[in-house]
Parts: structure tokens; sequence; C-alpha cells
């Protein structure tokens, strides 16, 4: 395919209100140079191609109302989603506690996604309430990669959505080999099929 | 479809034949009957279904919204209703017995969305006009359609979805792989592949549009109802930044719900997909507005819900799920359409599930709300905007207190200079009041300077005793012989012999008295005020001698009580030495001096032409 991309992957950021969602992804699409992103619109939705390891990958960024009374609402964002990027606010310990119900909802609406937990609002020391060792913990226990940003200074920012970006193409790689061993079995089965209708017509 | 069924080895020929016992053989696919049986008990069981969700409608006499394909168009006119749909049953029986070709000439005629779609993509179709790849498009098109028109009455929505979902993704397949698209461009394809999707759609929306084998009009009904109970909702209840008294925001407003309106008049659904875009890029432009700013989803999903609210869009739910069911699946999930088709339902789902709770107010205020026991004054608000001139009259209003505010910031502004002003000339006034308080310092020296001047001057003028033994100078000459070197000695003489005269003449009070009594008769008549210091000074050098001794007594300087002792000394020859040079300097000087009573006196003019007499004296006694 002769596009301007090799991978198309559709990233949600989901967390509560006020942790830096939108601050996140403004800042991701808005700090480099202007030729790689379109900025049609406002800071919700976001497309920006960048490049993994050789391959042009477009990401489309999609953000979420973090408020409580949407929460019930949202799983209707996760179609089609390859990776989720949960976002708390490490000057907040609430927002830290309710990481593991987001956790939970993307659980339930998605069968396998890549997830990348982000503690945002990174550079105020001492404002920071939630601990990086606490929150690594946390993570690693749940299997998931931590990152500490901030959407204010630009700290890890890049980092953390190419982080994202290369888990998401590396699952797309393996679940593409394994369909290719799968498709080798089911050559035979879909043969057999044919044979079958002929039969019945 | 085959596959459902399971192959059996004996059957009795019984079985095989129609249920109906028509003598033609059965199906199990159509429940058992022939082919022409299956269709005829599917029609009488769509008849009565029908009838009896008319009676049901009527019973309940509410004005329903009746999703009959025949009727989209006119839907809205509720009036016609029930007879009319009685009608369209026989018609519709009538059309079911034609054949699939003669439904799809049914369907291409009257059809002018078709010939629009066609118009639209005459380029496209140019483009790969004569070409193998168009044969295919038509093929696969002609077979697309052919298969729904087969399923309609037999499949539910969901099958037919996932028929259309297969149809699109086995087509872009077919264009990556056959060699009849080996020659067409990637952007052909995606044409070609929206081209397809337009075209078959809006071919079959009669069909595919809120079929009558779903619920979907009743939802329709319902959330329409649920909408019209919630318009009291307010953009405060869902804590959205609209600028409502912004004509440029409210027009924007406007403009979003005419779009979301719009969804229900195009056919195709990336066309109402594009509407929602509209809609959702205007709440974008209005929300910026509002609020100064990129807007974030936190800002976006609630102005979406109150946008809604404020449309009500016709039949929603069943273009929501035309949308959902017909529109290529890759669009939907990824790309501007569909993440804000995605905020749109979630839009939709939280009106449906809304309680009090969501909005953030009390059980008992929503449920009083909700009954219409209360009406709160943003229904006011809201229906200002409903009307026209009153909308008008608001943004007047909304000008004029605009207009209020500036000019209360002007007169402000004003008062404040005013106050400025009025403390310019009293900060002046102490600024001055200060330095002057500062300058006496300054000034007392520099009047004490010239006075000094003046005790030489004054000196001078008492010279006059010394001079007069002058003439008896070269009795004293060999006296100072002595003191000095032969050499100073003969310039001394060199010099005394020519201008020593003149200049004795010149410190001589003769040739200043009469400038002098000038200026002391102008001064006179001006007051003495106005009197220079020199003049004041000479005049009382020249007036009160004995004040002008205590003068002389009281200045400090070591220069003045030489002087002054000097001129006690008995030789009066060495002060004439001193003199002669001090008189050069001092005629020098003499000139300057009358510029300082130019300055302090009141009147200039009058002093620069005593100035000019004083110069034209000096000038001319030099």
């Amino acid at each position: 395919m002769a596009r301007e991309y090799d991978h198309l992957f559709k990233l949600l950021i989901i967390g509560d209100s006020g942790v830096g969602k939108s601050s996140l992804l403004l800042r991701f699409a808005d700090n480099t140079f202007s030729g790689s992103y379109i900025t049609t619109i406002g800071v919700d939705f976001k497309i920006r191609t960048v490049e993994v390891d050789g391959e042009r990958v477009k990401l489309q960024i999609w953000d979420t109302a973090g408020q409580e009374r949407f929460r019930t609402i949202t799983s209707t964002y996760y179609r089609g989603t390859h990776g989720v990027i949960v976002v708390y606010d490490v000057t907040s310990g609430d927002s830290f506690a309710n990481v593991k119900r987001w956790l939970h909802e993307i659980e339930h609406n998605c069968d396998v996604v890549n997830r990348v937990l982000v503690g945002n609002k990174n550079d105020a020391p001492h404002r920071k309430v939630v601990l990086t060792e606490d929150a690594q913990r946390f993570a690693t226990q749940m299997g998931i990669q931590l990152f500490e940003t901030s959407a204010k200074d630009n700290i890890n920012v890049e980092e953390m959505f190419m982080a994202i970006t290369r888990q998401v193409l590396r699952t797309k790689k393996e679940r593409k080999e394994r369909q290719a061993i799968q498709t080798k079995e089911t050559v035979n089965l879909s043969k057999s099929t044919k044979q079958h209708r002929r039969k019945c017509c | 479809m085959y596959s459902i069924k399971t192959p059996t080895l004996r059957i009795d020929e019984a079985d095989l034949k129609c249920k109906n016992g028509c003598g033609y053989f059965g199906n199990e696919e159509w429940q058992g009957y022939c082919s022409k049986c299956h269709r005829e008990h599917l029609q009488k069981q769509r008849a009565q279904r029908e009838h009896a969700r008319i009676h049901e409608s009527d019973s309940s006499s509410k004005t329903t919204v009746h999703g009959f394909y025949k009727f989209e168009e006119k839907k809205r006119q509720q009036e016609k209703k029930t007879k009319l749909l009685k009608l369209s049953v026989f018609r519709k029986t009538a059309t079911k017995t034609q054949g699939f070709s003669e439904i799809w000439q049914e369907l291409v005629k009257d059809n002018p969305e078709l010939d629009k779609v066609k118009s639209e993509t005459r380029d496209l179709l140019v483009q790969i006009a004569k070409t193998p790849a168009e044969k295919d498009v038509r093929k696969c098109i002609h077979s697309f359609v052919n298969n729904i028109l087969q399923m309609k009455d037999i499949k539910s929505v969901e099958e037919l979805s996932e028929l259309t979902q297969n149809f699109y993704q086995v087509f872009a397949k077919r264009m990556e792989n056959s060699p009849n698209y080996a020659d067409v461009s990637p952007e052909t394809k995606d044409r070609l592949l929206d081209y397809i999707e337009r075209y078959t759609m809006t071919l079959l929306y009669r069909i595919l549009f809120c079929p009558p084998s779903t619920t979907d009009e009743d939802k329709d009904l319902a959330i329409q109802n649920r909408i019209r109970q919630l318009n009291w909702v307010s953009g405060k209840n869902l804590e959205c930044r609209i600028h409502e008294t912004s004509s440029d925001v409210r027009e924007l407003v406007y403009t979003s719900i005419t779009d979301l309106l719009n969804m229900d008049s195009v056919k195709a659904p990336q066309e109402k997909l594009a509407c929602v875009v509209h809609c959702c890029r205007n709440i974008f432009v209005l929300l910026q507005q509002s609020v100064g700013g990129p807007a974030s989803a936190d800002e976006f999903l609630p102005a979406l819900i109150f946008i809604v609210l404020k449309a009500n869009p016709a039949r929603l739910k069943s273009n929501i799920n035309f949308i959902t069911r017909f529109c290529n699946a890759s669009r939907l999930m990824t790309g501007e359409g569909g993440y804000y088709f995605t905020n749109l339902c979630c839009a939709v789902s939280f009106i449906e599930n809304l309680t009090a709770e969501s909005l953030n107010m009390p059980q008992k205020d929503f449920d009083a709300y909700m009954s219409g026991a209360r009406v709160p004054a943003s229904t006011w608000e809201s229906a200002l905007t409903m009307c026209e001139s009153i909308h008008l009259m608001c943004e007047h209003i909304t000008l004029l207190d605009e207009l209020k505010a500036k000019n209360l910031e002007i007169i402000a502004e004003s008062d404040e200079l005013k106050k400025k002003m009025q403390q310019f000339p009293e900060k002046v006034e102490a600024e001055v009041d200060a330095a002057i308080t500062r300058t006496p310092l300054i000034i007392t020296p520099s009047q004490r300077i010239p006075t000094n001047l003046d005790c030489v001057d004054a000196e001078s003028y008492q010279l006059p005793p010394p001079i007069i033994p002058q003439v008896q100078n070269i009795d004293i000459y060999p006296q100072t012989l002595n003191d000095e070197t032969n050499e100073t000695l003969t310039s001394h003489v060199g010099d005394y012999n020519g201008p020593s005269i003149e200049d004795c003449i010149t410190p001589s009070p003769t040739f200043d008295f009469p400038a002098f009594d000038s200026d002391g008769g102008l001064h006179g008549s001006k007051g003495d005020d106005d009197t220079s210091l020199i003049s004041l000074d000479t005049q009382c050098d020249l007036t009160a001698e004995e004040s002008y001794l205590q003068d002389r007594d009281a200045s400090d300087s070591l220069l003045d009580e030489s002087q002054a002792s000097g001129t006690n000394l008995p030789s009066p020859l060495k002060p004439v030495c001193s003199l002669r040079e001090d008189y050069h300097g001092f005629s020098i000087q003499g000139s300057n001096i009358p510029t300082i009573p130019c300055n302090t006196g009141d009147l200039s003019h009058n002093t620069s032409d005593l100035e000019a007499d004083n110069y034209s004296g000096y000038f001319h006694n030099i």
C-alpha cells in the first residue's frame, strides 16, 4: 500500500477529570515539527505520524471526558482501540486510587489491549503525593510500564507515547505471526467447507 | 446459509415437500415452505404485526413516528399517519410479489439522491470508465444489492449488517488482489470503496433504514420523549461552559443544531457521519470562543449533550443504528468521524440514563423538573433563544450592557485622570517648595561670591585713596625694586609705561557712577526688589560706606582680610601691582556680572537694555 503510513493505531487516553489528559495530548501533538500532524480541531482528537523502527505509524489519539458521571458511557470509546494510556495525577492521591478502576474498565471492555500508566504533573516535587516507588510497585504488579511525565515542562511525554506505540506495534506483529500460522491450518478447513457446499447445492 | 443446514441422509419425501402442501419442495431455510409459500407466509406475519402496532399506537393516542420505509420522508407529517399506513401495507404487499429486478427498478426510480451520488462522483466514474475495474464494480454492486434484496425479509437486520460489512471487506480485498484493479491508484481505490458504500446504501436506504423488523422506531420515540422531558436542562446543569449571551456563540449553537438535524435528511452513512463531524467541529469552535483556548473532551462531551438536548433530532436512534450497522466499520472505529460518532453515542446514552446524580442536583429537584411541577429559569432562557425577536433584543441588551460597562470604565478613568490632574500642580508645588527649601544653600554662597567680588570691587572703589597716591608712584618705585628681581621689574616697568595709566583709570569710580546712577534711577521706578545684586551691592557700597566696611569685616576670606589689610598697608604700591592683574580679570568678569541681575530680575527686557547700556559703558571705557 502506497500510503503515507504503514500502520494506523488508535490510542485512548483515560483517567480522572483534571489529571491532564488533554494537556498530554496537546503537548505530544503540538511539540513537534508541524508537518507530522494535522491540527484540524481542538484537543480531543489528534493525529500524529511517528516513525518507529523505520516504520511510519499513524497515531489517532482519542481524548475522553474524565468526569465521574461519564464513566458509565465511556465503554463505547474502547471499540477498536489498540492502546490505552491511563493517566493519574502525581499530586492527587485520589486519581491514583482510581487507576485500579480504570484498569478494571479496560479489562472489561477490551480483550487484548496495550496499556501504559502515566503519572502526570510530575514537575513540582514539593506537591508530589504519589511516590514513584509506590506507583512502580503497583505498575509491576499489574504488568504495566510506568511513566512519570509533565505536560507542562515536557518531561517524558514523547518517550511515553513512543513506548506505547512500540508496544502496540509489537503486539500487532505478534498477532500477525500467530494468524499466519493459523491460516495455514484454516486453509484446509475452508477447502473442506467449500466441498461440503457443493454437495448441498 | 447452507452451513446452518445439517445434512441428513435419510429424509422422507414428505419432509422435503412444502408444509403448505402445494406440491413443491420445501426448504428448511424457509421454515419448511417452498419459496413462494414462505414469502406469502412472511408477508402475512408482517401485516399482522404492523396492524397490531398501529392499533397499539392508536389506543395510546400518542403522536408516534413510524419507521415505514415507504414513508420516511413523510414521517414528520404525523397527521396523515394511520390511514396512509394501512394503505402502505397493501402497497408493500403488492411490491413484494414483484421480482428483485422490479424492486430494484423501483428503488432506482424517483431517487434523486442516487442521481446526486452519481453526479458527485462523476469524475471518479469517468476515470474508471471502460476499464475492467468499472465492470467489476458494477458486478459487485449488482450482486450485493441482489443479495440484500433477497435476504431483506429473511434475515434480521444484524445479519444484513454483517453481510454489508462483509461486502465492504471483500470488496476492499478484491481491489487489492484482483488484476482488474491493478492499474488503479490507492486513492481511487479508497474513493471506489467510498463510492460503493454510498451508492448501495443510498439505493437500499428504504429497505435498510429503520427496518420494520426492528424496534428502532420505538426507541426513536422513547428518546424523543425523553429529550422533550429534559428540555429544562441547561448548560449550567451540565457544567458546560457555553457563553450563551454571546451572539457569535449562539450562532454557532444554531449551526451545530442544524448540522445535527441534517443527519436525518441525508442518506448514505458517510454523509450522516459528515453531519455529525460538522456539528462537533462547530461545537469545538464555540467552545474555543467560550472558554478562550483549546477545548478538551471534558468540555466537549457536556457541550455535545447540550446540543443534542436542544436539537432533539428526528429519528435519532434509527440514524445512529443505521450508521452503526451499515457504515464501513473501519471508518467508525478510527478517524475523526468515528471519534465524534462515538461521542454522539455516548451523549445519547447519557441522556437515556440521565439521573439527578449525573446532573449534580438533589433527587427532589430533579423529580420536580421532570414532572413539570417546577420550571427553572433556564427554560425561559432557552425559550428566549427560540424566539427570534426576543433573541435579537437579548443581543441588544447584552450590547447595551457591554457599552454600559465600557462607559463606566471610561467615567472611572476620566475621574482618575481628573484627580491626577488636580494632584499634579500640588505635587509640582510641593516639589518646588522642597526644591526652594533645598536650594537656598546653593543660592546663598552664589550670593556671597558676587558680594565677595563686590568686596573686591568695593575695595577697588575704596581704592581711590591708594590711586591718588599713584601720582606719587615714582617716589615709591625704588622701594619695590628692593623686593623684586630685575627682570620682573623691567617687565613691570614696561607694562607700566603703557597701559598703567589707563588701568589705573578703569577702577576709578567715576566711570561707574553714571551707569549706576541710571540703574538706580530705573530701579527706583520698578521697586527695590528688582535691583540687581551688583547694583545693590554697588549701591550699598556707594550709598553707605559704613555698612560697606562692616560687610567687608564680615567676609571670611583671608584674601579679603589681607586686601583689607592691604588697604591699610603703609606702602600703597604693592596693592597696585596686584590690583592691576585683578582689574584685567575684573574687567572681563565685569561684563559677566550684569547677567546676574538679568536672571533674577522680572523685567528681563528692561534689564537687558540696561545691560546693553552697561556693556556699552564698559566697552566704551575699555
